[in-house]
């Protein structure tokens, strides 16, 4: 009986090898999440940290300024044979470091450099901060200080001078050190960018005067208060505030914790930490119909209001209420399983707040939002808060809106002392359906740097069969037209 | 008694465990050693307990009591080179994330099939009638698929958000069909045993697992960006869980002209089947947020540009509508140790017009309370009655050792319609191919066959819209199918 037994069993054992116990998978191609390495010319080395400039900065803990770039064949050989030009791209609000890849620039570059339209260049592609959709590129504790990142700590050696790079915190440095195929003179070097990438790119230019030959961008916000100085960033306040309602009257949970379903109706326990605030309903279960919204409390960032979120970044960067925050990094060492393990903390000291000096005896003002940054291993432990520039009614509070006007192109202009561009060719791609008053803002840029004697070129880009214009669905076309203009600057 | 009880149990176990296994076809490719090896012929022997499934008037002739178990293990190596793809004015293709053009396979599976029934003589109105309890699966279906990749399309722009997202079903396609009888047969001889009647009531518990994909209308205004191309379809996963009770009715004759000839008919007559159950939706929804600033957030409208991915539970009901079928064998004995048998059987599949889903008691997003998201769903097929025409061969090598050999062809339903989808592939006129053995030990039948069935290769081209609710009720692409089916049995004679 056992041999019969075991003959039927080698049967049946030789018979599923036989017919097909190989797992074929299912053999659908898919790529890793949003992620292109290795797509053909996707460099994602470019990734470096930036210590002190991000060591605050919302949810990056590791300190990184995100980085993809394009290289041509043989532009990565040491020594380098075929020295080429650095154009850098600086993504728009939730713009990844993939984002320029994603609208084709890989396939784009390879077809016009075979055509000969363009030079062989390395092609860095900055990303923007994931956490608000981006932090527009602008210099604070959350929201980074990219102004630093972008001064260059050694002007002598990124233009061709002798010596070796020393600087940590040098994006430039970083990049012809990484690429040292590129050539370390201005003449041969390029910025760029759409939307908040557009004004990233300015940002860079300005605060290197004499860095960049060339400066290519599509619509973004170049001019916040607009041509009359209350349109602009001033004109989506209005949306934002009726995002944030409608957003609230959607949605069962802003700034309250739901603990009680089983109800016919949700109960709800309102946080009351946030000051100021109406404390109703601080003891109580509520009907959750019944509260109204409230501007401070409920204000929210949503990747669904894509307009409050831009503004909350560009809070944290310009209206922080932590306007300068004074502290320690250290380093923690364990001894564990025979190997030393090693983390990074940080202790803050001091935090100096920019309420303080706004109201009366000291305070928040009366658009403070609180909340939103939790204490958490994201923020390394700091809760962070902002100021808006506009009140529950979408009304400018001029006190935060002129920080903000600090930050616009125009008064950075101003304040560089001498013109920061010039030498600088510009080019423009515009056209009116923008987003987001985007092409009044450019427009309005544009004629300021013409009141400033530059000589401008400008694109109109367009739609197919009639379509509104949305840049980022044409930005294949944008590309095309930008990176000619830089290969063209660049010269022989 | 003892070994009934104990073959009841054994019986109710196995059964109880095969609801919710999975097995090959629509239609099931069959039971039982002897008559998987003779490539189903075996309506005109049925000499074995698995006579409840072929033809139950074999059980009159069946002079031992029976127990018996039966497991097929099926390994259906398909694959599909989709092309689910429109073209546009200018003749370019285009598609809403089915991977075009790559050749994809199902899931890599090894199902096993279980039934078992017993068969007990007892003496009852002046003679002896034979009885049998048995279970197995009369249809049964089990394929799943990927197939959706934004990635593989170069879709990203559709939702980048969705690329890689674990809110995104991990299997597009599936079916998990199981309908399961509990039978319970009586047959008895008459006119000196030449003429044999059996028949069989039937419980059938009807199991379904349906997942599938649809790429829905955007009802956004058209000609607007809203509704302008990558967003003009909305990608709908509805994965569809369920169960339902019905009955049927199995009937057969033997009639024995000679000694050598025995010939057969049986009908077969399941009625429908309601499965209710439930069923989880998932949305994949444009993401543009460059229109976000021409929508009002949080309305209706904006879910259309969102990128969200919105999920919702709702009750469902679908007709599950079984075939009818009739049968004819003959079994001729050439010699002492050589039987061949002949069988024909015709399955009235027109009747099934594929699933029909009606949702009600949706719970979910608010935003979700609109007619987009709350319609009901049919994947309705246009199906042809099919013959199969099986051959086989017994022989006794050994007085241990029985040889068992046979093939048939089988017509797919779908043949003459345009409605092949992943769940169902039934490409066209199947060949099959077994062989195997069975050793006889004492009281006890160990056996064991193999099978390899081949459909045609098809290419199907084109979508189509056949109940015009604008979803397409195809899927074009190449298919290819093949079937390898290993089956062991186990039987005590007593």
């Amino acid at each position: 009986m056992r041999r019969y037994l075991m003959l039927v069993a080698g049967v049946v054992i030789v018979l599923a090898v036989v017919f097909g116990c190989d797992d074929r998978g299912t053999n659908l191609t898919t790529l890793d999440l949003g992620d292109l390495e290795g797509w053909p010319g996707v460099d994602p080395g470019p990734t470096h940290p930036f210590v002190p400039a991000l060591t605050l900065q919302l949810k990056n803990p590791q300190e990184l300024l995100l980085g993809s770039a394009y290289w041509p064949p043989g532009s990565n050989d040491i020594p380098p044979s075929h020295p080429m030009p650095l154009l850098i791209l600086v993504a728009p609000e939730d713009g990844n470091r993939f984002y320029y890849f994603k609208a084709g620039l890989s396939e784009l570059v390879r077809e016009l450099t075979a055509s000969g339209q363009i030079q062989p260049m390395i092609i860095y592609c900055m990303a923007n901060n994931p956490t608000f959709g981006g932090y527009f590129y602008g210099d604070s504790d959350p929201a980074g200080h990219y102004d630093s990142i972008f001064i260059s700590d050694d002007p002598a050696w990124v233009n061709g001078g002798s010596g070796q790079p020393g600087g940590r915190d040098d994006l430039l440095q970083y990049l012809h050190t990484f690429y040292p195929a590129t050539i370390r003179r201005p003449s041969k070097r390029g910025i760029g960018g759409i939307g908040q990438g557009a004004y990233g790119a300015f940002r860079i230019a300005i605060k290197n005067p004499g860095m960049f030959s060339s400066i290519a961008v599509a619509d973004g916000p170049l001019d916040f208060d607009g041509a009359d100085g209350n349109s602009g960033l001033i004109g989506l306040f209005d949306e934002a505030v009726l995002e944030q309602e409608a957003f609230f009257n959607a949605n069962e949970s802003v700034d309250t914790v739901e603990v009680n379903s089983t109800d016919p109706y949700d109960d709800i326990w309102v946080d009351t930490n946030i000051s100021d605030v109406d404390t109703t309903f601080d003891t109580t279960w509520v009907n959750y119909d019944t509260i109204p919204f409230n501007f401070r409390r409920d204000f929210d960032t949503s990747t669904t209001m894509p307009i409050s979120r831009m503004l909350t970044g560009a809070a944290f960067a310009f209206s922080p209420n932590d306007t300068l925050m004074s502290y320690r990094r250290l380093i923690d060492s364990a001894y564990y399983q025979g190997t030393w393990h090693y983390s990074m903390r940080v202790v803050v000291d001091a935090r100096y707040k920019i309420a303080d000096s706004l109201l009366p005896g000291g305070g928040d003002s009366t658009t403070f939002i609180g909340g939103i940054v939790r204490r958490d291993s994201h923020s390394r432990g700091i809760d962070m808060d902002f100021h808006l520039p506009f009140d529950e009614t979408g009304a400018r509070y001029q006190p935060i809106w002129d920080r903000w006007i600090a930050n616009n192109l125009e008064n950075m202009f101003a304040a560089a002392g001498s013109d920061p561009l010039q030498g600088a060719s510009m080019w423009f791609a515009t056209n009116r359906n923008a987003r987001w008053n985007y092409y009044d803002m450019t427009q309005s840029w544009m004629d300021f740097l013409r009141g400033e004697d530059h000589v401008l070129e400008e694109y109109h880009y367009s739609s197919y069969n009639d379509d509104p214009v949305v840049q980022d669905e044409y930005l294949f076309d944008i590309l095309r037209e930008m990176l000619i203009f830089h290969s063209n600057n660049f010269g022989n | 008694m003892r070994i009934l009880t104990l073959a009841v149990a054994v019986m109710l176990l196995l059964t109880s465990w095969s609801g919710s296994l999975y097995a090959s076809g629509f239609e099931n490719t069959g039971l039982g050693t002897t008559a998987r090896g003779m490539g189903g012929a075996f309506r005109a022997i049925a000499d074995d307990w698995s006579a409840a499934y072929y033809n139950p008037a074999g059980y009159a002739y069946i002079v031992d009591n029976q127990l018996g178990i039966s497991w097929g293990f099926i390994l259906f190596r398909d694959e599909i080179t989709p092309r689910y793809e429109d073209v546009d004015d200018f003749g370019n293709e285009y598609g809403w994330g089915i991977a075009n053009g790559q050749t994809i396979y199902n899931f890599h599976r090894i199902l096993d099939k279980p039934s078992a029934g017993f068969v007990v003589r007892l003496p009852m109105m002046g003679g002896e009638t034979v009885f049998g309890l048995s279970a197995f699966q009369p249809f049964d279906q089990s394929l799943r698929w990927k197939m959706y990749s934004l990635d593989a399309n170069l879709l990203r722009a559709y939702n980048e958000d969705a690329v890689g997202n674990r809110k995104v079903p991990g299997i597009h396609y599936l079916i998990d069909l199981d309908v399961v009888a509990f039978q319970a047969t009586a047959a008895r001889e008459f006119n000196e045993g030449k003429l044999a009647v059996g028949v069989g009531l039937q419980l059938l518990r009807g199991d379904l697992w349906f997942s599938d994909l649809v790429f829905r209308d955007n009802p956004m205004p058209e000609g607007t960006m809203l509704d302008d191309r990558p967003r003009e379809r909305v990608p709908e996963f509805a994965d569809n869980r369920g169960r339902g009770w019905g009955f049927g009715l199995r009937g057969g004759v033997i009639w024995k002209p000679t000694d050598k000839l025995d010939v057969a008919a049986t009908a077969y007559l399941p009625f429908d089947i309601t499965i209710k159950g439930e069923t989880f939706f998932t949305f994949i929804m444009p993401k543009a947020y460059y229109l976000w600033g021409d929508v009002p957030a949080g309305s209706a409208e904006f879910l259309f540009v969102s990128g969200e991915i919105p999920t919702q539970k709702s009750d469902f009901e679908t007709t599950l509508k079984l075939p009818a079928s009739l049968a004819f064998g003959v079994a001729y004995r050439a010699t002492e140790k050589l039987t061949v048998a002949l069988d024909a059987e015709y399955t009235l599949w027109s009747t099934y017009d594929g699933l029909d889903f009606s949702f009600s008691n949706f719970s979910g997003s608010p935003l979700l309370e609109q007619e987009f998201f709350q319609t009901d769903l049919a994947n309705p097929v246009s199906w042809d009655n099919t013959g199969k025409i099986s051959l086989g061969a017994r022989y006794l090598l050994h007085p241990k050792l029985t040889l068992l050999a046979g093939a048939c062809v089988d017509q797919s339903p779908a043949r003459n319609s345009t409605d092949f989808t992943p769940q169902f592939m039934d490409l066209g006129t199947k060949k099959s191919f077994n062989g195997g053995g069975i050793l006889h030990i004492n009281q006890w039948d160990l056996g064991v066959i193999t099978s390899y069935t081949n459909s045609p290769d098809i290419n199907l081209e084109g979508l189509v819209d056949s109940d015009g609710n604008d979803t397409f009720d195809n899927f074009p692409g190449a298919y290819k199918a093949d079937t390898y089916e290993t089956v062991l049995s186990l039987g005590y004679r007593f």
